[in-house]
């Protein structure tokens, strides 16, 4: 407790030395606390500057150009403890810190928390601090957007899911607090079920992953992590509220924590409230396009000497409004729809949910226990249980309003077990074995069958770091069998009750490494496979999917999806000039993949065009690039830019919905303090987006939207409030209200996408 | 070491007791609530009313599968017709669920337009009219002229949130069927 008065009094400090000379260092030296060897390659953050740097080959680290006054400087090291150092800087200051070896000092763990999961060596990026705050209110698919290389996929404005290096939905994982999600990921309109306002960093790796992750971390993963559990015995909270004026939308979030005076048991409980109602373009209003959620989460945390058990239960649920615009029937009223500059139908004000619409629970629970050993270092034991109720509800006749056309149960129990060494020469690794139970039902209409699956893994990563060289090696297996229960043809009562079981497994790699060129200028280059067993639409599908306007056909004979990504990316954290380039290449074998063809089913409701499951040997490769550089003390200017290409190497065609170029610059300036507002910060920023010129002739019934460019501004401020310190954000999206629509947007052919947005942001700790 | 053991031994309980609840539901129904699998029409011949032609369009097994069974129409050249939709029935339903009477309860979201190929094979003319005075599509009168060959589409838009303004543009459709149509004098 006196430790955290101590760091809100420095900080204080801090900001009021602004305005003085600026022209001090700091120099040090990391060391092992148990035998004096310098340590390189461990990482030195000045954690309210947020600036980073790595120890030298003889350990040695420094910050230059620092004004006087006080630091916070995190230290941390892979298979180490980290620790936090404050110092006074007045003139040159050396400091020598020692770590000590992780599986020995129980009491630093204890301040900092533990990684749930380590990210691997390739291409990652964070959402956090500011960054971070500045997403609050958006769902996880926006928030997302502000990484290169990130996109969504959107059907309407309350539906977004996050894109990475162009793959999605089935190729895309996401570990909420440590836990796989599971839901009905397939679909495209299907929003992934977490709630953002939980996270205090969202981790984000950019690439196949599947050695470190499982199955379906094709295209990357996602980590949605709360900050670790303070046992430090002080109650605490912390409220965030944020308000947009496009959709008239309030979403309130407060957590509330604390600890028993031993320091043994730690809590903290969290809820989330967000009601929104219909969004706007820049000319009109979208009718039943309101949304709202109710989220909560509880956390309790055990520790006593090696032993530590953390219980976490969770709960989502959202109803969601879907555009009414967008509900068509054939083939021909997708013509129709497209043929209008508007929709037919223009929504008011308000925040009713009519049909067609959404309902969506998640629940989960986890219980995630560990034990150090002195000699051999930590093992983990984690479970958890999730349960997905998805229901769909259409606009249909007043006979069948009492109920909902499709409904999904997907039950889902993980149990994990796995033991990180300890360092052991220049090695520190982790073995583990994974185990999967799920069970899905349906009710209403039939879309997707029953199944029961089983899931079993086991795997292996070793990293070896010497001097300023990390190697990373992994390797795993894995196992699925799934067992189907289906009518023979699912919308015949009569016909006979089918069970198609399935076997599905593979044996992935990864191989990493990287190099320390000179302080803060990394180099990597990192080859990874990860693979899939094929989705269970992708199987069994047999019907029209409203929003494809299509009959889409799957094929039990679909085998698994494999892929190899290739990258290599350098980034600098130090000095003036910062930044991050990467580059992959994707070989995207068996690739699955719904192919529009020629063929046309005659149904009830008129003529459709049919839409396969098909596996093509797919390329993908692209570029991600950040690049900042600090003009003058006060004022930042950063570049982002992200490139994808994708193609059916068989035929050289153009893989459909890859998503176009997008190019965004910001400028920052730091504004002088006033009395009461302090680290005034104030951003513009521009994003341009290509036309997607890439896609085959006739292949979708519309060419991609015109590229667009938007801009926008951020301020941020700390308020004092009283005695209290108050976070205030000010934001605007799409500043000038541009009509434009986006390519990933399901709903291009139907309205345009989101006008001119205000937000208002306020955090307030306690 | 004896906490890990215990921890162990709870983790094992609460996996198995989370698994005792394990389902082995049945599958449900078949439950398609939109759909139409049958659809007929009745003319008369207004000069003769014992002249009836009737014809049914019937997809049993919905969406995909077999292909649907559509009659052919057979008029005189030069007649007129008072026709009308009989019947609109979902058959996989048992029994039957009588769609034509859930129309006529929400006349005002749904129209049946007819379309001619050639458009001068038939004239149709729809008399029916719904609460706010538009037309609905289950009855009408129906000219032939000149001899020919050619298809009758008959399309049910359903209009709901006040979208119906008489035409067949808004909304979305609820069946589609097209019926060959023959203008002849019978041999």
């Amino acid at each position: 407790m006196r430790y955290l008065l101590i760091l809100s009094f420095l900080f204080i400090f801090t900001e009021l030395s602004l305005a003085q000379n600026c022209d001090f260092s700091i120099f040090g030296t990391v060391k092992d606390v148990t035998d004096g060897k310098v340590l390189p390659g461990a990482s030195i953050k000045l954690i309210k500057e947020n600036q980073v740097t790595v120890s030298e080959i003889d350990g040695h680290f420094h910050f230059y150009k620092l004004c006087a006054g006080n630091y916070m400087l995190e230290v941390s090291f892979v298979g180490y403890s980290s620790t936090i150092v404050s110092i006074d800087v007045k003139g040159k200051a050396d400091l020598t810190i020692s770590l000590e070896p992780s599986s020995s000092l129980l009491n630093t763990v204890k301040v900092l928390g533990t990684k749930s999961i380590e990210t691997p060596l390739q291409s990652t990026a964070k959402l956090k601090d500011r960054e971070l705050a500045l997403t609050r209110g958006e769902s996880l698919g926006e928030s997302l957007k502000k990484i290169p290389g990130l996109n969504s996929i959107q059907t309407g404005p309350s539906v977004s899911k996050p894109v990475i290096h162009g793959m999605h939905s089935n190729r895309v994982l996401i570990f909420n607090s440590g836990v796989r999600l599971e839901g009905q990921q397939w679909g495209s309109e299907h929003a992934p079920e977490v709630d953002p306002f939980l996270a205090n960093e969202i981790k984000v790796v950019k690439g196949a992953a599947s050695v470190q992750y499982g199955p379906d971390a094709v295209g990357g993963v996602i980590l949605i992590e709360p900050a670790s559990l303070n046992y430090d015995n002080r109650f605490k909270g912390e409220v965030d509220f944020a308000a947009m004026s496009n959709n008239q939308m309030g979403a309130l979030s407060a957590k509330v924590e604390g600890a028993n005076k031993a320091n043994t048991f730690a809590w903290r409980l969290q809820s989330t409230l967000k009601q929104a109602g219909n969004a706007k373009t820049a000319d009109y209003i979208l009718d039943n396009t309101a949304f709202r959620e109710l989220n909560g989460s509880l956390a309790l945390g055990y520790q006593k000497g090696h032993f530590s058990s953390e219980l976490f239960a969770s709960s989502f649920n959202t109803k969601l409004g879907i555009f009414t615009g967008s509900n068509i029937g054939s083939e021909s009223d997708l013509l129709a729809a497209i043929q209008r500059p508007r929709p037919d139908i223009i929504g008011d004000r308000s925040y009713e949910i009519g049909r067609p619409y959404q309902d969506v629970q998640h629940q989960t629970i986890k219980l995630k226990s560990s034990y150090l050993f002195d000699e051999l270092g930590k093992a983990v034991l984690q479970y958890s249980f999730q349960r997905n109720i998805r229901e769909e509800y259409s606009l249909v006749r007043g006979s069948n309003s009492n109920n909902y056309q499709l409904q999904f149960e997907l039950n889902t129990q993980n149990l994990d077990l796995y033991f990180e060494h300890k360092p052991f020469g220049n090695f520190t690794g982790k073995i583990g074995l994974t185990g999967m139970y799920q069970q899905n039902f349906y009710d209403g209409s039939y879309l997707i069958p029953f199944f029961d699956s089983y899931n079993t893994g086991a795997y292996w990563i070793e990293k070896w770091s010497k001097n300023r060289f990390e190697v990373e090696a992994g390797l795993r297996f894995d196992y699925k069998y799934m067992q189907a229960k289906l009518r023979n043809n699912p919308r015949d009562n009569n016909s006979p009750i089918i069970t198609p079981e399935f076997n599905f497994n593979q044996t992935v790699g990864t191989l990493g490494a990287s190099y320390l060129l000179k302080e803060g200028l990394k180099v990597h280059a990192t080859m990874a496979q990860a693979w899939r067993p094929p989705a269970i639409s992708e199987l069994f599908i047999d019907g029209i999917v409203q929003a494809q306007a299509a009959y889409v056909i799957g094929d039990r004979n679909l085998k698994e999806e494999s892929s190899l990504n290739l990258s290599t990316g350098i980034s600098k954290t130090s000095g003036k000039l910062t930044g991050d380039l990467s580059f992959y290449y994707d070989f995207n074998n068996d690739y699955i993949y719904l192919r529009p063809t020629q063929e046309f089913i005659l149904t009830t409701r008129g003529t459709y065009r049919v839409l396969r499951y098909v596996q093509v040997d797919a390329r993908f490769y692209g570029t991600d690039a950040f690049l900042a550089y600090q003009l003058h003390e006060k004022l930042n200017i950063s570049l982002k830019y992200s490139g994808v290409r994708a193609y059916n190497k068989a035929n050289n065609s153009f893989l459909e919905l890859i998503p176009a170029d997008r190019t965004s610059a910001t400028l920052s300036l730091k504004l002088p303090d006033l009395k009461l507002m302090k680290s005034n910060l104030l951003d513009f920023n521009v994003q341009h987006v290509a036309q997607q010129s890439r896609v085959n002739p006739g292949a979708e019934p519309l060419l991609p939207p015109a590229a667009y460019t938007l801009f926008g501004a951020d301020f941020t401020s700390n308020v004092k409030f009283g005695k209290q310190i108050l976070g205030f954000g000010l934001s605007a999206q799409n500043l000038f209200n541009k009509s434009y629509r986006d390519y990933l947007n399901n709903f291009r052919y139907f309205n345009d996408d989101l006008g001119r947005n205000i937000i208002i942001r306020l955090n307030m700790k306690f | 070491m004896k906490n890990k053991f215990k921890f162990l031994a709870f983790a094992v309980l609460l996996i198995g007791s989370i698994s005792a609840c394990k389902k082995d539901e049945p599958l449900p129904d078949v439950n398609e609530d939109e759909l139409i699998t049958t659809v007929t029409l009745r003319f008369t011949n207004a000069a003769n009313p014992s002249d009836v032609v009737t014809v049914t369009a019937r997809d049993l097994d919905g969406d995909g599968g077999n292909a649907p069974v559509i009659g052919s129409i057979q008029l005189r050249p030069n007649a007129t017709y008072n026709w009308e939709v009989t019947q609109i029935l979902n058959e996989t339903e048992s029994p039957a669920e009588d769609i034509k009477e859930e129309i006529e309860e929400e006349d005002d979201e749904h129209l049946l337009v007819y379309t001619a190929t050639p458009a001068n094979l038939i004239a149709i003319n729809i008399t029916d009219k719904d609460r706010n005075n538009l037309p609905v599509g289950l009855a009408g009168t129906a000219t032939t002229t000149a001899a020919g060959t050619g298809s009758l589409r008959v399309t049910l838009r359903h209009q709901p949130n006040g979208l119906k303004n008489g035409t067949a543009t808004p909304g979305s459709t609820d069946f589609e069927f097209t019926f060959p149509l023959t203008v002849v004098n019978p041999s």
